[in-house]
């Protein structure tokens, strides 16, 4: 088989172990992110009051408020969705790796000053931890952005969307 | 396509998809409000007991600070002495009117409690709630009104002085439920920002126990 005029071509390797396992991490980061993404998105209310407890936005600021309320839910879920499906993985894989990290420094900041609030993560759901904000909300993110940097490190495997685009022209080596 | 232009192209997408859902819904018949209207709220009026002494002129330079001892409530307890609210300057003597406004302390609310027979709302945690709570205080949180219309507010009365507390310090639920509260027809709304530890600091009436609670889910 000849791609590129007349150089030869590798054929495209079949799924092995390592795609497998790399689809279970881009499941399980990408799907956490859509699930949490569906459920701020049915309740935008609430999610809105949560974000206001963490007190990061400057009164008189309602409009960021409101930003943040539609924004975060949509980056999560079409982030959640591209890692899924293993498209444009690494930068997804990014997109959800710095959201948590910067979910994690918000909740730490609402520990260090002593503010007891929820974190609106799962709307009412106790995911993992239950009862007000604590150590518990950070471990669990710093958790899920653990798994989610293995696609953003390793990539999408063969069983992925960005798979399809794989191009494995060998350069013939007496050419520029 | 290079790394960061697919995480731009991602992110822009997002803020668009945001952006189109938040006009949408803050267009529809139910928009995020973000607080109380302050400013179709109505403030309540009680009178302020006559301190010791009765006939002196309270001091003029700092009149919120006068110490003032208020007729002792059904529990025998006599409450400290730092009170808000505004002194209402027709009636400058000592037995006058306190306006109170939105954000009051536990002092003012206990007047509230005694003189009016003020509704409690407690926005806290259930098992907060059920540990001690003001005393005769229903539970409600804003998840609760969010969800639909409350079995508590049927016992409510939008024509009576509503006091709710949570935490105090930093806690917002409290103001979460006055927001909701306002668009149910309740316009004396009272959001006692000390919280409830103050109200029992102050030694005033309290309670345990969840049946109220319960009673009303």
């Amino acid at each position: 088989m000849t791609d590129h005029g007349n150089k030869p071509t590798l054929a495209r390797p079949k799924p092995g172990l390592g795609s497998v396992l790399l689809l279970l991490f881009r499941l399980l980061a990408g799907g956490l992110f859509i699930f949490a993404a569906a459920i701020k998105l049915n309740d935008p209310a609430g999610f809105s009051e949560a974000i206001s407890g963490f007190k990061v936005i400057p009164e008189g600021a309602g409009h960021l408020n409101i930003l943040a309320t539609f924004v975060v839910p949509w980056l999560e879920l079409i982030a959640g969705v591209c890692l899924v499906l293993g498209l444009w993985t690494r930068a997804s894989a990014t997109i959800v790796v710095v959201m948590l990290l910067g979910f994690c420094g918000l909740i730490y900041s609402a520990i260090y000053r002593e503010m007891e609030l929820t974190c609106g993560c799962f709307g009412k759901i106790d995911f993992v931890c239950d009862g007000p904000l604590g150590w518990c909300s950070v471990i669990r993110n710093g958790v899920h952005a653990a798994v989610a940097l293995v696609p953003l490190i390793a990539g999408s495997g063969m069983l992925g969307l960005d798979a399809l685009g794989w191009k494995p022209c060998q350069r013939d080596p007496d050419e520029d | 396509m290079s790394f960061l232009t697919r995480v731009l192209i991602i992110g822009a997408v997002a803020a668009g998809a945001g952006i189109a859902h938040s006009w949408v819904v803050q267009a529809g018949d139910k928009p995020i409000k973000l607080g109380v209207d302050e400013g179709s709220l109505v403030d309540t009026k009680i009178r302020r007991p006559a301190p010791e002494g009765a006939g002196t002129a309270p001091q003029t330079d700092a009149p919120e600070e006068t110490p003032i001892l208020p007729e002792p409530g059904d529990s025998g307890d006599v409450p400290g002495p730092e009170l808000g609210g505004v002194i209402d300057e027709q009636s400058p003597d000592t037995d006058g009117e306190i306006s109170l406004g939105y954000e009051i302390l536990a002092d003012d609310a206990y007047l509230l409690f005694d003189q009016l027979g003020a509704q409690f709302l407690d926005a806290r945690l259930p098992e907060e709630y059920d540990t001690g709570h003001v005393q005769g205080a229903f539970f409600m949180t804003p998840e609760m009104l969010r969800e639909g219309y409350p079995r508590a507010l049927e016992v409510l009365s939008p024509d009576l002085p509503t006091v709710i507390y949570c935490v105090g310090g930093d806690c917002e639920a409290s103001h979460n439920v006055a927001k909701y509260l306002q668009d149910f027809g309740f316009q004396q709304l009272h959001v006692m920002t000390d919280g409830y530890p103050a109200w029992v600091g102050a030694g005033y009436p309290t309670e345990a126990g969840a049946e109220q609670r319960l009673a009303f889910e």
